[in-house]
């Protein structure tokens, strides 16, 4: 493998989320400095002024799930524009936090932020794939570090796909020699049906898994949510497990839907 | 609103009048443009475009569990999740009437200050200085600015540490949870910290004497300062998570009745609500307000870098909170060094009796005051919520300071000087819109 030694073109756009993801790459990770120079920065408005929204790109990363129409247009021109894709952070891979409003009707979830709700043109949460073709996922809340040097240097190798973490929280516990929250103390840790990459993070810092990187692909949600019931937990409680990250997704809305409505009723 | 901002035209210009556009702001945080129109005696309008989407996280905190708002609401914000926690789980402690524990608060505290120097750190070098060295962006300085680029990752990975040690990561935290932290560090971790931000705060005392001989345009807001502050004088804490809230007019109240001075009025124009004071009144929250109205509770070291840099309170100059964070960071600095020599650290048992009722709490996150209140039902389920932000403070009166430096360069002749003086105010006020819109 030859390490490719023209710079990345990259391209980096915001849609409905805190920024944390781009303030990750930016601030809290430890390789800025090697990450920006391999990196031709094209577009980020956050880090920079001007830019060309319209590329050429080599790799562009989207911060934030789809929540106005604005946005999925855009999204579609960045797509044609860009050899790899990539959503990063659960708001853009599986609708995160801002998805949790999906189970209200939209006029009540407007009515009760703004009296005046004629300027607001909010739509249900998306994931990024729900509107272009992806290339991969960068998962996290925020974003996993490895997964994220993963994706750079695989890039900068030639690599044909990049290795993302694609097992459940669980692995990382065992790997960690934690004990098991779940089975042990009896705690409703979503770790079973999460995709690693956090490093067991909650269970390490005595507490469950609250499910902040979403689904990991084909979870079986069903069958932890019925173990949360058999614990005792509420309908409301299990409900309110699988629709604070990922209710979008498939794996997550089949627990959901077990234990109450994951479509509003209007 | 403008929903077609992003292929937006400078508009039509009137006759003897000048119009600036700035299409989506850059190095802020989150998305907004900008409209000015000055006449040749006037300034015909002044528009802050906040476009950021709705979020909705007032709306959908109904519902909710209390015991999931903290880690749901860090979510509003990439830069000071740490602060929106905080001021989540002291709302939910005062609604079911619980006092956390000294150390719990030390930790809060310490969490809290950190976070402050991390995100005037980040606002600094990534947003703020390109704008003095005529450079897009940081990323383009680096391979020229050896030293100041050593500086930012020097600093900023010696700070982000505390969070990450304490927190098990800097951005969005997992060990703080209502009534305490399902994990404490021991007292190594804590002493190796410290001796982390002690090697760099020659880099902050730096940072900020080289701050301070850059040019900021002259400007002198009329906004009334507010901040948190602790009763007494030098030898209190500088107020961060408790305090009265105070301005430089005269407020001066328990926090529980802000809302008897404070109130938000909806734009048409921007998702963010504009805070005024009763008297239709406009305050600036942040820095500068906090170094203003608390000078005198600074560290002694940092008063005397304050001097050195010829920085004197009260200081109006809204570009001055640049200069404001620099002191912050070195004083934060100390403040942590303080804070991780005291604490020894003992495991806590987070327990929590619901119980129903509302609560409030405000804090001083780094760009300024952040309210929040809620109502919870006996079941532990939020039935209300509201939340005002440091940028909501702020809105109203950064518009009345575009207002101020329109009027001042309306005769001017250098179109694009004013645009620049423009956007370097909004950025000198660190506005997160993300935060402000939620």
């Amino acid at each position: 493998m030859v390490i490719q030694k023209k710079k990345i073109r990259l391209g980096i756009f915001k849609y409905s989320c805190c920024a944390g993801c781009e303030f990750e790459l930016i601030f809290f990770q430890k390789h800025v400095r090697e990450v920006f120079e391999n990196a031709e920065v094209v577009y980020f408005r956050m880090g920079q002024s001007g830019g060309r929204e319209e590329g050429p790109f080599d790799l562009v990363l989207i911060d934030g799930a789809i929540t106005e129409a604005w946005q999925a247009d855009q999204l579609k021109k960045v797509r044609e524009a860009t050899r790899y894709l990539l959503p990063i952070g659960s708001c853009a891979v599986n609708g995160g936090i801002p998805a949790i409003k999906n189970h209200t009707s939209e006029l009540d979830m407007e009515k009760r932020v703004y009296q005046e709700i004629s300027p607001i043109h909010s739509m249900k949460t998306h994931a990024v794939d729900d509107y272009v073709r992806v290339d991969g996922y960068i998962k996290g809340c925020p974003i996993g570090r490895r997964d994220l040097d993963e994706a750079f240097t695989s890039l900068l190798l030639g690599k044909k796909k990049p290795d993302f973490f694609n097992y459940s929280v669980c692995v990382e516990c065992k790997q960690k020699g934690n004990t098991c929250v779940l089975v042990s103390y009896g705690w409703p840790c979503m770790g079973p049906v999460t995709n690693a990459g956090c490093g067991a993070l909650c269970p390490s810092y005595n507490r469950a898994c609250y499910a902040c990187w979403g689904p990991m692909e084909d979870a079986n949600a069903p069958a932890l949510a019925r173990q949360f019931e058999k614990m005792g937990l509420t309908a409301d409680d299990i409900f309110r497990r699988f629709t604070q990250y990922g209710s979008p997704k498939p794996e997550f809305r089949r627990g959901a839907e077990l234990y109450g409505s994951t479509t509003s009723s209007r | 609103m403008d929903q077609q901002h992003h292929h937006a035209k400078p508009q039509q210009e009137l006759p003897k009048t000048r119009t600036i556009v700035v299409d989506y702001l850059a190095r802020t945080e989150g998305e907004s443009d900008l409209l000015v129109r000055v006449g040749d005696r006037d300034v015909q309008e002044i528009k802050l475009k906040i476009f950021e989407p709705p979020r909705f996280f007032e709306g959908f905190l109904v519902g909710r569990k209390f015991s999931e708002a903290g880690d749901i609401v860090s979510r509003i914000c990439g830069i000071c999740p740490i602060s929106h926690m905080t001021t989540s789980l002291q709302a939910v402690e005062d609604a079911m009437g619980i006092v956390p524990s000294r150390q719990t608060k030390l930790l809060r505290r310490l969490m809290c200050v950190s976070q402050i120097v991390a995100s005037h750190i980040v606002h600094l070098y990534m947003f703020a200085l390109p704008d003095y060295f005529g450079y897009p962006g940081f990323v383009d300085m680096m391979p020229k600015f050896e030293k100041e680029t050593n500086y930012f990752l020097t600093m900023k990975d010696a700070i982000n540490n505390v969070a990450e040690q304490i927190g098990g990561r800097p951005l969005h935290p997992v060990s703080m949870v209502v009534n305490g932290f399902t994990k404490v560090p021991d007292r190594e971790t804590l002493a190796s910290l410290a001796e982390g931000i002690k090697s760099v705060l020659p880099m902050a005392y730096d940072a900020a004497r080289m701050m301070s001989e850059l040019p900021y345009p002259d400007l002198q807001t009329e906004g009334d300062f507010a901040a948190l502050r602790k009763e007494g004088g030098e030898g209190v804490e500088y107020a961060i998570n408790e305090g009265r809230l105070i301005s430089s007019r005269g407020l001066n109240l328990e926090i529980h009745q802000y809302a008897s001075a404070l109130h938000e009025e909806e734009q048409d124009y921007a998702h963010t609500k504009k805070s005024f004071l009763k008297d239709g009144g406009t305050i600036m929250t942040g820095a500068l307000a906090r170094v203003n109205l608390k000078f005198d509770q600074l560290d002694g070291d940092t008063k005397k870098l304050a001097r050195e840099m010829g920085f004197c309170v009260p200081d109006k100059n809204p570009y001055h909170n640049i200069l404001a964070q620099t002191l912050e960071i070195y004083d934060g600095m100390i403040e942590c060094i303080r804070l991780l020599s005291e604490i020894v650290p003992e495991k806590e048992k987070p327990q929590v009796e619901i119980r129903a009722g509302e609560g409030m709490a405000i804090t001083e996150a780094p760009r300024g005051l952040l309210m929040h209140s809620y109502a919870i039902n006996r079941h532990g389920v939020i039935e209300k919520a509201n939340l005002v932000t440091p940028t909501s403070h702020n809105f109203a009166n950064i518009e009345k300071d575009l207002r101020a430096l329109a009027l001042a360069y309306a005769q001017s002749d250098e179109h694009d000087a004013l645009r620049m003086k423009c956007e370097q105010l909004i950025r000198a006020y660190d506005p997160c819109f993300s935060c402000s819109v939620h």
